[in-house]
């Protein structure tokens, strides 16, 4: 994978063009009488069309900044963007909004509505967001033909394996052709071959569609295909590395990885 | 993959432009909602039978208690004094025995002292002439007018006596059935009494605060029953609300889809319910107290508790499902699929 061309993504035009952007955010739960401080101080700017991973140990605030760029949670304090609009001032239509056109979700547990085939659940954002049903069932249509599950279209969830699942999931969340791809260990579930599949169709559609993609992993072949890897720590940016640094240090990141999962 | 170069009639906004998200049609909701039912009927079924065990339980109980109650009214009208009903039976009756008296006397009279039959003479056939047994005829109308052999052999002597015999069976089996009329509040308060149901009007005040207990005891069951299952059936699919959020449902949306969802099954299981307690108590009442049963039937007050069962099984049911939906909804996305199911 670290073979394929150099980063072709972000062009000079679209350089100045963020799609997220985090500004000194902070996150604190309250926990009874204990305050915890999952995020003490963000600050991140996604470029349109990259691809970053967030990594980081558990308890490290990774999920929250995940969750608050998906547009999921509000921060205590700072600023979120999500395609320059500042999330803390929209209200639930906006927000539902939001998420329904601007944000595509993959998550770990595939997360398909069980009574609904795939074509249903692909075309669900789509009359969520006013489609009619006979343009929906060919646009969703089109889209599972992308992602090769034309054959399998009128298939309920629990008829599918796993890697058919997710790629459904990832048919639903192109559905609105969002500007950002939001994908919570999307090959947590999944063996290492069907987990690589996913990976590259991944990287296609957002080579293809330009599509922001940000998922948060542990898995080394995300981080491989990654243009950039957020490494959070105690809530806090612990360093960025840049595809080109990645190449380099390839060794180190695998080491350094699995010191920070185990 | 040319994503830009779609079919669909929706424009992206540029960045920094933000939108309302659209209301959708209550006829989508019912769509989808209609959708959920059918592919989950069998989940959905045992929902509902829990609603149609609990208010077939409590329509049971109000529809007994409603019987019993004009069962009472009945009694307490027929032995009023000015009762019309009961003087008339009282005429009939005096007319009926006036014109059974000479009957039975000439019967009877025949009976005891039976001319003598020819040797080869065949006896009547009882069966064959009148259509039933001796035994039967004496279940039927009581004691005959004589010994059975001697009015056999009156009858098949002198042939004009099967008339009379018709004409006493015919006004016996009047008499009989208007004394039985008369005296049908003491049957009925006896069988009362046998079950144990109160008859005194002390008593029977006494009874109705248990049966306000057994009301109240029902409700529970119905109360607890419904927001169990349906709580349950709801938060099985947190994480489904979660995910519909994600995708850009509106709270409302939710809640709609609840709603109609909960309304149907809260009607289908409420009728089912509401029938099959009728249908007990009925059996029930006229197993126990057989014709008294249906002599003066509460159809008002019936009708009435009819209608509080249902509002009680429609209500119990979408609220059991609307509340938890709506908490759901409520929620951040990412906590209603966070909630272990």
């Amino acid at each position: 994978m670290t073979e394929s061309a150099p980063t072709s993504a972000p062009d000079t035009a679209a350089l100045s063009e963020y799609t997220v952007r985090t500004i000194d955010v902070t996150r604190v739960y309250k926990m009874g009488a204990e305050e915890v401080h999952a995020l003490r101080g963000v600050t991140v700017s996604v470029q349109r069309g990259e691809y970053i991973s967030i990594m980081g140990p558990s308890g490290s605030g990774k999920s929250t900044l995940f969750n608050m760029i998906g547009g999921l949670d509000k921060p205590t304090s700072g600023k979120v963007y999500i395609d320059e609009v500042d999330i803390a001032q929209l209200d639930a239509y906006e927000l539902a909004w939001m998420r329904c056109r601007k944000i595509g979700y993959i998550f770990q547990t595939f997360n398909l509505i069980p009574v609904m085939t795939a074509l249903e659940n692909v075309m669900l954002p789509m009359i969520f967001a006013g489609l009619n049903t006979a343009d929906a069932q060919d646009k969703a249509a089109e889209i599972l033909r992308k992602v090769e599950l034309g054959h399998r279209m009128m298939n309920k969830p629990a008829e599918m394996s796993g890697g058919q699942q997710q790629r459904v999931a990832i048919a639903r969340a192109f559905a609105n052709d969002p500007a950002i791809i939001l994908a919570d260990e999307p090959t947590g579930n999944l063996d290492l071959q069907t987990g690589t599949k996913i990976i590259e169709l991944l990287r296609q559609l957002n080579r293809d569609s330009g599509v922001t993609v940000i998922s948060a992993t542990h898995d080394h072949k995300m981080l491989a295909v990654s243009d950039r890897i957020i490494w959070i720590r105690d809530g806090k940016v612990d360093r960025i590395q840049n595809r080109a640094d990645l190449k380099i240090e390839a060794g180190t990141i695998q080491g350094a990885q699995g010191q920070e999962i185990h | 993959m040319e994503i830009e170069n779609r079919k669909s009639k929706i424009e992206t906004p540029p960045a920094g432009r933000v939108q309302r998200q659209i209301t959708l049609p209550l006829r989508k909701a019912t769509e989808i909602a209609w959708k959920n039912i059918r592919m989950r009927l069998s989940r959905c079924l045992l929902v509902t039978s829990g609603i149609i065990l609990a208010l077939a339980f409590l329509m049971s109980i109000l529809a007994s208690d409603a019987m019993l109650e004009g069962m009472r009214q009945w009694m307490a009208g027929f032995n009023a004094e000015h009762s019309a009903e009961f003087r008339a039976l009282q005429q009939r009756r005096r007319e009926l025995e006036d014109r059974v008296q000479p009957l039975y006397e000439h019967l009877h009279l025949a009976a005891i002292a039976p001319p003598p039959l020819e040797a080869e003479q065949k006896k009547l056939d009882f069966a064959a002439t009148f259509g039933l047994s001796v035994a039967e005829l004496q279940r039927q109308v009581g004691a005959l007018p004589g010994p059975a052999d001697g009015l056999i052999t009156a009858m098949t002597a002198r042939p004009e006596l099967i008339e009379t015999m018709r004409q006493w069976i015919a006004i016996q089996g009047e008499l009989r059935a208007t004394i039985r009329r008369l005296n049908g509040p003491e049957e009925l308060r006896a069988l009362m009494q046998s079950s144990g149901v109160s008859t005194e009007p002390r008593a029977v005040a006494a009874d109705r605060i248990q049966t306000r207990w057994l009301v109240g005891l029902a409700l529970l069951v119905a109360f607890v029953g419904i927001l169990n299952a349906m709580l349950m059936s709801v938060t099985e699919r947190f994480r489904e609300i979660g995910t519909m959020k994600c995708l850009g449902a509106l709270d409302g949306f939710i809640v709609k889809l609840f709603v109609i969802e909960s309304l149907f099954q809260g009607i289908v299981g409420t009728l089912i319910g509401i029938a099959l307690g009728l249908a007990l108590s009925f059996i029930g009442q006229s197993i126990t107290y057989g014709r008294f049963a249906w002599m003066q039937v509460p159809w008002g007050s019936l009708a009435a508790a009819v209608g509080v069962c249902f509002l009680v099984g429609v209500a119990l049911t979408v609220a059991g499902a609307v509340y938890p939906a709506w908490q759901a909804a409520r929620m951040q996305p990412i906590e209603a699929m966070r909630v272990e199911t």
